[in-house]
């Protein structure tokens, strides 16, 4: 007995000697290479863009913010930016809600799985495909105001290409998986015997559904609509294909002062703004809502 | 019942576009039209004769699947780095890692624009695999990181106590449970990066135009029934990934009830 263990225990210490992963902080290297890696490619090139927005190449300087908050043409992209991202978000969340609420409901784990599925077919595909469909769909001899014309709801087909509206439809229909999984991923966590015990003393479906499940989901509804809204603030394809001369992003803005402009200086300056907004919006509800019980698990 | 049929709506509603596109793709005409006037396959025969398309969509699978390797590396390092270690900072460490995610895109993409423009590294192969795998590793590192949580420590800790050394503890008896978890990652990582417009728009040139470009160029300046077609390959690729990706994990699920 003590010879066999003498033997487990011998053996591979010899071994273990000649391996790399002996070499004592090896494993550190398991933190330090990502970390590193991360540093060098995310951290250090957002900073470096950022000091471009308050630096002139001699000073820092505060010239290019206030460019931007003075100049009326940049101003108005930033507003509507965030006009469009409300409206985006708004209707996600009452889109989403009630798949999420269904999802939770269901019963039959196939039934969820294929529903599931069909939520998060679109969520692969890529958003400029997804942007393409909504052109075709969208146009005037589109299947939309075909079906409206059809319906005899307009005579005329709507332009809903190149608008505001087409814009907001391809920004949900990106968002909507995620706020579907935002409020899904809080609601799974409700115990379904809270709304049996309500509905058995009597409560109707609706009043079971507003005084018990609602208020529990809602820390999913504000992860779900602080995600959407922070990535609606991003959006850069669909403004451009799908939106009109009015619906530029702040991305777009970007992009045109260093591809047409070749202004960096204003491009970071919007940058700055961008993921000043991006940051804020995030950091702010986490230190609120930080210590709330219900979002144990989530954060 | 209401909420029921308002689902099917909502989720038929999304759904149809998608699927709308695949007969547009067989159309024997050059503009849109619902349903075709004529089916033919003028438009399959155009974009594979088009040596542009052939070009970006291997351009494109290449780059991806490099992107995929040193992301899942990366990522899986970082994973276990966090589930596993105790270290100093580790509370920076999970923001760092996730950063790309929550970082408007066009900001993480012009960051690495300027940055790499000292190196000569836009317009490389070496650039856009570095630039796309930033954007790509944030998602291997949390799917790692759940597949990890479920695998039982004490298993690599056994096989430690037997003679293993960690890493070999690590590669013979974690990775082979995990190995759902890495393979998903590198499957998520590689359809991002395949159809990654935002920081390809800023990284690629004439050298390294990828797919994603060239569909975005074509939308912009001439749109014909070749998109659709491009589109409808690619709708049918990524639900084929979708569908590999669930059957391995619905495997990988009965294999742990069954060995239960």
């Amino acid at each position: 007995m003590n010879n066999a263990q003498m033997q487990i225990t011998a053996v591979p210490l010899k071994r273990k000697n000649r391996r790399l992963s002996t070499i004592p902080g090896m494993h550190w290297l398991l933190f330090i290479i990502p970390a590193l890696y991360m540093l060098l490619l995310t951290f250090i090139p957002i900073i470096k863009i950022m000091k471009l927005g308050v630096h002139d190449g001699v000073n820092y300087t505060f010239e290019y913010l206030v460019q931007v908050f003075n100049t009326p043409v940049y101003l108005k992209v930033i507003i509507n930016t965030f006009k469009i991202s409300f409206i985006a978000t708004l209707a996600a969340l009452l889109l989403g809600y009630p798949v999420a609420y269904l999802l939770y409901k269901m019963q039959s784990d196939k039934w969820r799985n294929i529903t599931m599925s069909l939520i998060m077919i679109p969520f692969w595909i890529s958003v400029l495909i997804r942007t393409f469909t909504w052109m075709v769909m969208l146009q005037n001899e589109g299947v939309i105001n075909k079906v409206l014309m059809g319906l005899g709801l307009i005579d005329q087909p709507l332009q809903l290409l190149y608008t505001s509206t087409g814009n907001i439809v391809g920004m949900v229909h990106y968002l909507f998986p995620y706020m579907v999984l935002c409020i899904y991923s809080v609601m799974k966590g409700i115990d379904s015997r809270l709304l049996q015990a309500a509905e058995g003393m009597g409560a109707r479906p609706w009043k079971a559904f507003r005084d018990v499940v609602f208020p529990l989901s809602m820390p999913g509804v504000i992860a779900g609509v602080l995600i959407c809204f922070v990535f609606s603030l991003g959006f850069f394809i669909t403004g451009v294909l799908l939106g009109g001369p009015k619906d530029k992003m702040i991305s777009n803005l970007i992009a045109n002062f260093i591809n047409v402009t070749l202004n960096w200086h204003l491009a970071a300056a919007l940058s700055i703004i961008l993921l000043g907004a991006t940051i804020l919006l995030i950091a702010v509800p986490f230190l609120i809502f930080r210590k709330h019980p219900s979002l144990k698990g989530v954060i | 019942m209401g909420l029921r049929l308002l689902v099917i709506f909502i989720l038929f509603v999304f759904l149809l576009p998608i699927i709308l596109i695949i007969p547009l793709s067989f159309t024997s005409v050059a503009y849109f039209q619902i349903p075709p006037p004529g089916y033919s396959l003028v438009w399959y025969e155009k974009v594979l004769q088009d040596p542009v398309w052939i070009q970006v969509f291997s351009r494109s699978l290449f780059i991806g699947a490099i992107t995929a390797i040193v992301s899942l590396v990366v990522g899986t390092m970082a994973a276990v780095a966090f589930t596993r270690l105790n270290f100093w900072g580790k509370n920076i460490f999970l923001p760092l890692m996730l950063s790309p995610m929550v970082v408007p895109t066009v900001v993480v993409a012009i960051g690495l624009y300027h940055f790499f423009s000292p190196f000569k590294l836009a317009d490389t192969y070496t650039g856009m695999v570095l630039s796309n795998s930033v954007i790509a590793i944030p998602i291997v590192f949390t799917l790692v990181i759940a597949s990890l949580k479920g695998v039982d420590r004490n298993l690599e800790l056994a096989a430690m106590g037997l003679g293993s050394t960690p890493i070999g503890a690590f590669f013979k008896i974690t990775v082979p449970l995990m190995k759902t978890g890495l393979f998903s990652g590198a499957l998520f990582a590689f359809s991002l990066v395949f159809d990654e417009p935002i920081i390809s728009l800023f990284m690629s040139g004439a050298n390294t135009k990828t797919l994603p470009i060239k569909y975005w160029e074509s939308l912009r300046t001439s749109i014909d029934p070749s998109i659709a077609v491009v589109s409808t390959v690619l709708i049918i690729m990524t639900v084929a990934l979708f569908l590999i990706q669930g059957w391995i994990g619905s495997n990988a699920a009965k294999r742990n009830v069954r060995q239960e």
